[in-house]
């Protein structure tokens, strides 16, 4: 286990982390008592990388990525975006998509994509011209005018990924995004995910349980332990990019995912 | 769609029978005719009391009414948010929801005339108290089932307070409302018809206290009418706009 202080940097580069969790400790009070959810966590994630957290269920992966959303204020520690502790959420920099996919449910998709433009006030024509152009990204286009109970499970997810897209954001931080949906259709959206971020190369935090994914998507993954939530291990996953599907099958991506798969059993 | 034409055509037709009996049942002298004139001569008085002004009357009603309505609406909500603020406060005040729910209105009706007159404002009050309650209580609910997560996800876009309220809150609980306004329609209608009923010199409930003291049958079946026609009207513009909710709505 690594309880250092120092967090992990860009390997190799002066570089700020795009986003960063110093000594990160959580505490919920609830009814029955005081339940600690994260104890000294440091994660970095450096720009343009894209890293995964993977972990038991109650590890406090969802409390860590709200705490970095700015959403959830840690009970101690600080979060850095792009090298400052700004508290509070950041819409310009970076965008969260959220387990189920959340959109509101009385707007069409289009005006769901669109949302965070209109908060800003952008005019409803640009508002329309770039939410359509977001949609075409994840292939929806032709349904700018369904709402979300019309939609299936992952068309939701598409909707909800191209809405934190239009943000254009620095960071982007995903909280099981795929979590709900099969695994044949959970593949596909990890793939269409990688060919658009190709495209971005933003940096992204992608909160998961499934190896195949994690190792699929990232540069480097972080496996936590739980009770108290902490970091066990970090992983760095050299495959070249841009992958293919078929990298999954290869000798290489086996071994860093039974590697995964070792340290979370070596918790039970 | 066939059904559906079928059994308007069903509705319609027992009406017009119903018209047709009762014209023939006061034509042969069966009804007494002062009590129950037949529908040709209530239409008849129905084109005289227009001639007379009876549009005056409607209007004057029929504002009281959509201004009543209006306060009670926005008060309504308001006060439902502002209530719901606080776990504590929201369970002192549904008591009182309760209370004010249950008990009938008219009893206070003197008091407001004492307090407000009997002018337009004694009416508009009296429609706002007869229906506030109902969208106090339905904002209350309505606020308890917005999804915590749509609120996080708009705060994570950099949503202001006003925004959460305006682009999460209201719209979630836009069917709830609706339901709860065309409640709160009947009983702000009824709340300024009886108000005028009390006191006034003017509006469709005057008419209808004063045409029933002088035994002005056929008269007060038209006001009765009227009053009926804007009331089902007033329900028909609601229902509408809560049919459009019904799109999105999962489950329907
Ligand atoms: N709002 C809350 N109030 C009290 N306790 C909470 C709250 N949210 C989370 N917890 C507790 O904190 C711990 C971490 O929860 P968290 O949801 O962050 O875990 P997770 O790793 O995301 O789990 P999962 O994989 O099931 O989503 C758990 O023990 C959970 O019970
Ligand atoms: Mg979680």
């Amino acid at each position: 286990m690594q309880a250092n202080a120092e967090p992990i940097t860009a390997r190799g580069t002066a570089e700020v982390p795009a986003i960063e969790a110093r000594g990160i400790t959580h505490r919920y009070h609830t009814a029955q008592g005081e339940v600690l959810a994260l104890e000294d966590v440091n994660v970095a994630a450096p720009q343009g990388k894209f890293i995964s957290i993977v972990g038991p269920s109650g590890c406090g992966k969802s409390s860590l990525l709200m705490i970095l959303a700015g959403l959830l204020p840690p009970s101690e520690g600080e979060r850095l975006l792009l090298g400052s502790a700004r508290s509070g959420p950041q819409p310009r920099d970076l965008a969260v998509a959220f387990q189920d996919a959340c959109l509101l449910p009385w707007r069409t998709s289009l005006d769901n994509v669109s949302f965070p433009l209109e908060l800003r006030g952008v005019p409803k024509a640009e508002r329309n011209t770039q939410g359509r152009e977001a949609l075409a990204k994840v292939g929806l286009e032709s349904f700018a005018d369904r709402y979300p109970r019309e939609l299936s499970g992952g068309m939701r997810q598409r909707v909800a990924v191209a809405r934190a897209l239009i943000q254009k954001p620095a960071v982007l931080l995903m909280d099981e995004p795929f979590g709900a949906l099969d695994e044949q259709t959970r593949m596909d959206m990890g793939e269409q995910l990688l060919t658009l971020w190709d495209q971005i190369r933003n940096t992204v935090v992608f909160v998961t349980h499934n190896l195949t994914e994690a190792t699929y998507l990232s540069d480097e993954v972080i496996v936590m332990a739980a009770h108290p939530g902490r970091i066990l291990e970090r992983v760095t996953i050299d495959l070249p990019r841009p992958r293919s599907i078929e990298i999954t099958e290869t000798e290489q991506f086996i071994h860093l995912r039974n590697r995964l798969w070792r340290l979370i059993r070596s918790q039970e | 769609m066939t059904t559906k034409v079928r059994e308007r055509l069903v509705t319609a037709g027992f009406f017009v029978g119903l018209l047709l009996v009762w014209e023939v049942l006061s034509d042969v002298g069966v009804l007494n005719p002062s009590l129950a004139p037949g529908p040709r001569q209530v239409l008849g008085t129905g084109v005289m009391l227009f001639e007379e002004g009876l549009l005056y009357d409607m209007r004057v009603t029929l504002t009281y009414i959509l201004a009543s309505f209006a306060i009670a609406v926005v008060g309504g909500v308001l006060i439902g948010a502002l209530l719901s603020v606080s776990a504590t406060v929201t369970q002192v005040a549904e008591g009182f929801l309760t209370f004010l729910l249950s008990i009938p209105k008219s009893l206070f009706l003197p008091l407001f005339i004492l307090i407000v007159g009997i002018g337009a404002a004694q009416k508009i009050a009296f429609g706002v108290f007869s229906s506030f309650a109902v969208i106090v209580a339905a904002t209350i609910v309505g606020l308890a089932q917005v999804d915590h997560d749509l609120v996080r996800m708009a705060r994570s876009q950099g949503a202001t307070p006003l925004q959460i309220f305006f682009k999460t809150h209201l719209p979630s609980m836009t069917p709830t409302l609706l339901e709860a306004a065309r409640i709160a329609m009947i009983l702000n209608i009824t709340g300024v018809l009886i108000a005028e009923m009390y006191a006034s010199r003017e509006g469709l409930g005057y008419l209808v206290s004063n045409y029933g003291q002088n035994f002005q049958v056929d008269r007060l079946l038209v006001v009765i009418f009227v009053v009926t026609t804007i009331g089902i009207v007033l329900n028909e513009i609601l229902r509408g706009l809560e049919l459009r909710q019904e799109r999105w709505r999962e489950g329907t």
